[in-house]
């Protein structure tokens, strides 16, 4: 089966599909890790200290959910769900029988959990870079070809990444959702469509916030695809979503450029 | 930084003295940086100094040593910020290099027309920094850290100038290594690779 949506597509250029449906694949944005970090994050727990079996639930709430949103969780997230509720197996059921269990267990929590710390701080990393380019960029050279750095950003706010765009989706998903008793996939609303719709909204250079983009009473499937299709903007560079902090509001912001690198 | 030039025991050196330092020596370097379109490593400006200085029977055309120009660049740095200037003199990517400073940006952009700059992405910021940080790297030991495939950012950041393959790990299928470039520490206003803030310096700031 070929694959459809833009997986795999960097150009950002908007391919039409054959059956209007799209696909995302979520390693595609941010992986398992990210999740993870995602919800630790939310707890403002120090990683180390977080036993993941207690955050199985969530992790697999949030995969669920993902599946649910026609937002396809890549195979790492899998294995990293099957590690987490291992984990949580053997927190619930200490046997005795399998000492040798516990302790391989142990030994795969604390590697992810070293991975996670790790992560963070290539996180952290990431944004040191993004603050030094920020300050080289706002400085001139002789002979400098147009710029390949980063204007200033004087405000406080963070990028909001993936999982903090679909919870905060999910949250308004209950409010907003009209009651229907079957459940009506994002196919029938074209993505291109509000892909187009929200382009429009953003063409205003004006920021728009995120639980705008969504209307009260309108089905399922087409909250989803419009989540889908700020999604594919975000991807394609021609928008960007900020939050304040890790659990603040969400804006949208229409992109300075539209040839990002992504 | 007032202090007397290095003592030479094997070359007859005169130390320079300040009025010529500050009337000959800043200016030549002045119009060095002017001139240059990249950063000029200090190595560079010193051997160009000599060897014209010496053409030119300067008197202090064998005491130009990177210690001397280092202070040229000092003094060279605070006459600017006296007077005012809207320029300043970077050390950048291993080199000296005249830029004008940040609250001027806005003028700038307006003359030369152009909008706020293309930025990285945030996925390809994180591959660069695992590169910048674990060079000489495979792609796979970067997936490693970062749990997604580093593909499509391991390109980008070639594209852009950003990384480069250092070599070929001996390792099953002899992957290519990556390591960040010389344009890498100019886009992110480095000096050299070990200005960059330690990790555990990161931690810290994660336990505090």
């Amino acid at each position: 089966m070929p694959r459809i949506g833009f997986v795999g597509q960097r150009q950002g250029a908007w391919r039409p599909l054959i059956d209007d449906r799209y696909r995302v694949e979520v390693g595609e944005f941010e992986g398992a890790l990210d999740l993870l970090l995602h919800l630790v994050r939310t707890r403002e727990i120090e990683i180390r200290e977080l036993p993941l079996a207690e955050i199985t639930g969530e992790y697999l709430e949030m995969l669920r959910f993902l599946e649910e949103i026609d937002l396809e969780p890549a195979s790492e997230f899998l294995e990293v769900a099957a590690s987490l509720v291992r984990l949580k197996a053997q927190a619930l059921l200490p046997s005795p029988s399998a000492a040798g269990d516990a302790e391989a267990l142990a030994a795969e929590e604390e590697a992810l959990l070293e991975q996670l710390v790790e992560h963070q701080v290539t996180r952290l990393s990431a944004r040191d870079l993004r603050a030094r380019e920020a300050k080289v960029a706002a400085v001139w050279f002789r002979g400098e070809p147009d710029p390949g750095g980063v204007a200033a950003e004087r405000t406080e706010v963070v990028e909001a990444d993936l999982f903090s765009l679909v919870a905060a989706f999910r949250d308004l998903l209950s409010d907003l959702e009209s009651p229907s008793l079957f459940s009506v996939s994002s196919d029938q609303y074209p993505v291109a469509e509000r892909v187009e719709v929200i382009r429009t909204r953003l063409r205003d250079g004006e920021p728009v916030p995120f639980d705008e983009l969504f209307a009260r009473g309108d089905p399922r499937g087409k909250l989803i695809a419009t989540l889908l299709a700020l999604l594919e903007l975000i991807r394609s560079g021609e928008a960007r979503a900020f939050q304040e902090a890790v659990v603040g509001k969400i804006v949208i912001f229409p992109a300075e450029m539209l040839e990002q690198p992504q | 930084m007032s202090d007397t030039s290095p003592v030479s025991d094997t070359e007859d050196v005169l130390p320079v003295d300040d009025e010529v330092l500050s009337s000959q020596v800043v200016p030549v370097l002045e119009a060095l940086l002017y001139a240059a379109e990249e950063p000029v490593p200090l190595d560079e400006v010193v051997a160009v100094i000599v060897s014209v200085a010496t053409e030119q029977d300067r008197s202090w055309a064998r005491a130009a040593t990177p210690e001397l120009i280092s202070r040229a660049s000092i003094i060279l740095s605070d006459r600017l910020l006296e007077c005012r200037s809207a320029l300043q003199v970077m050390e950048v990517a291993g080199g000296l290099r005249l830029a004008t400073r940040p609250q001027y940006d806005a003028w700038i952009r307006a003359l030369r027309q152009v909008e706020k700059p293309a930025r990285l992405s945030v996925a390809a910021l994180e591959t660069l920094s695992v590169v910048a940080y674990r060079q000489p790297v495979t792609a796979a030991e970067v997936a490693g850290v970062r749990g997604v495939d580093p593909a499509a950012s391991l390109r980008t950041l070639r594209d852009q100038g950003m990384i480069r393959i250092t070599g070929r790990k001996r390792a099953v299928g002899r992957p290519f290594t990556y390591g960040t470039t010389r344009q890498f520490l100019e886009i992110f206003g480095l000096r050299d690779l070990d200005e960059l803030p330690n990790p555990e310096e990161f931690e810290e700031l994660l336990e505090a």
